[in-house]
């Protein structure tokens, strides 16, 4: 019953799904698949984030229109924010001399961002509790905000550092130089588990780490950590831009709001605001 | 009938005992049936505890039996919506940190710990009720029940920490991942206490199950009250 879950399932805790295929490895994980489960789960992030401007809006069709903008739009954000980066992390990677080839990065990318959709996901019915116990005025819209902002920005950064050790764990796998996994010691210091994991051929990291196992950056990994601050601010900004999420509680209701200002300015500026009382 | 009855206390009574203590629960080795039996003890002495609150102020004349069902209802609802709406999240977290495959045990540690935190409450009870004759002021019995939930929180703090040594040991992120949940336990927590008021109802309103004003946000209404001060 839970089949359709595996997938999403093994990339939390950190199995790509790689295979070994003449001397080189894939990530053969079923991207579709994941695809398809990491909009889903974008849905109910987005809707437990819309569903404060449904119960508050004095106008209810209105609120109802923001919901369904919400749920709609959360799973663009990820995407676009994709498309809008994936080209220029290739390339660059290329000319650094990466050996991740464009399916690879793109599938490792795709793991990334369903890791951030399901951690945002698994907080929705959290900011969903807020969103209906909170009532409707300016103060209840700049906590939620506040919420979210800082729900995201936590997913982001657990996201993107899950996205490293994937990178990393890909780039050492491929250095036959490497010391071989089954020979390091455990970090888990039971017997028993080591020797169940040497049967099976593979150690169980988790997917995030205590430390990094390179301790030297290849020129591509040095570009790979410059783009993951990229993408960070074109996510952020691209929130910015498909605003807005959380409908101001004394403004109408329009699929997207006039393009100015940036997403850091505005987050300032509500913290400013909160701070001064106003 | 009777015989049964004291069966039930019996078990229900060594079953707390084991919960106190920390102890394997190996009422028939199914670890399924352990979390049953972990979850009718919350919900029954949460339930007691809650009457117990709901009962204020406790002479002949003023006792709301329809109050102290609601309080009753609430206790138990109070730990358990909570604990639902911060497990999706925990689970997220325990699943990142590849320590999924332990998820099982540690919902049933942190579920034991709210059941030993209400089997707490219950042995509060009767110094509630005393307070409560003693003749305590609406503001007064709000004041003691704060302090039962948290000299009730901080007693199973120990509990919890010896619950997860074991995980601890298997893997150190386990250390971190239980102040996780701390945290989003008590941040939802608060909040969840905050809508559920009334829990001890003002003897001069009507008994109701919600106030009519209850919703609202504990955090902001906290954030008003200091810069209001200020």
């Amino acid at each position: 019953m839970l089949a359709w879950w595996k997938p999403l399932d093994k990339l939390l805790r950190g199995d790509l799904g790689v295979e070994v295929k003449q001397s080189s490895q894939e990530i053969a994980f079923p991207v579709g698949h994941v695809i398809v489960l990491t909009i889903v789960l974008a849905f109910i992030f987005g809707a437990s984030i819309g569903s404060f401007t449904a119960v508050s809006a004095k106008d209810t069709s209105q609120g109802w229109q923001q919901l369904l903008a919400s749920t709609v739009k959360a799973p663009l954000l990820f995407y676009l924010t994709l498309l809008v980066t994936f080209p220029s992390l290739y390339v660059f990677n290329a000319l650094m001399g990466s050996n991740l080839d464009i399916r690879a990065a793109f599938r490792l990318l795709v793991a990334a961002i369903a890791v951030i959709v399901a951690i945002l996901a698994s907080l929705g019915p959290i900011i969903a509790f807020f969103a209906f116990s909170t009532p409707s005025g300016l103060g209840g819209y700049r906590f939620i905000l506040i919420l979210v902002v800082f729900t995201t920005a936590l997913s982001g950064c657990l996201g993107l550092q899950y996205l490293l050790r994937m990178l990393n764990r890909h780039a050492n796998a491929e250095q036959p130089t490497s010391v071989p996994i089954d020979n390091r010691p455990s970090q888990e210091g039971s017997p028993e588990i080591v020797m169940a994991e040497s049967t099976e051929n593979r150690t169980i990291h988790s997917a995030i780490s205590w430390r990094s196992n390179s301790s030297v950056w290849s020129p591509a990994q040095a570009i790979f950590r410059v783009w993951v601050l990229v993408f960070a601010i074109v996510g952020a900004q691209m929130s910015w831009v498909l605003r807005p999420f959380i409908g101001s509680p004394d403004r109408e209701f329009t699929w997207f709001r006039e393009r100015t200002g940036n997403f850091f300015q505005a987050v300032a500026q509500v913290i400013l605001d909160v701070f001064a009382g106003s | 009938m009777r015989g049964s009855l004291l069966l039930i206390a019996d078990q229900g009574l060594g079953l707390a005992d084991r919960i106190l203590r920390g102890l394997p629960m190996t009422m028939d080795g199914s670890p399924g049936r352990s979390v049953a039996w972990i979850v009718i003890l919350l919900v029954t002495c949460g339930g007691t505890y809650g009457a117990v609150m709901g009962c204020f102020p406790l002479t002949w004349e003023s006792i709301r039996p329809l109050q102290m069902l609601y309080s009753g209802l609430k206790v138990p609802m109070l730990l358990l919506l909570t604990f639902a709406l911060s497990v999706p999240s925990f689970y997220v977290a325990n699943m990142l940190l590849g320590v999924g495959g332990d998820f099982f045990l540690v919902i049933r540690a942190v579920l034991a710990t709210q059941a030993a935190l209400t089997i707490a409450l219950v042995a509060l009870a009767p110094l509630t009720m005393f307070l409560y004759i003693s003749g305590v002021s609406y503001e007064q019995a709000l004041l003691v029940n704060s302090a039962m939930f948290g000299t009730a929180s901080l007693s199973v703090q120990p509990l919890l920490r010896r619950q997860y040594r074991f995980l601890i040991d298997k893997n150190r992120w386990h250390v971190w991942l239980m102040h996780a949940w701390l945290v989003i336990y008590a941040f939802v927590g608060i909040q969840m206490g905050w809508v559920l008021r009334p829990f001890i109802g003002s003897p001069s309103t009507p008994t109701q199950f919600f106030r009519d004003e209850a919703w609202g946000n504990a955090y902001l209404v906290v954030w008003e009250l200091i810069v209001g001060f200020v």
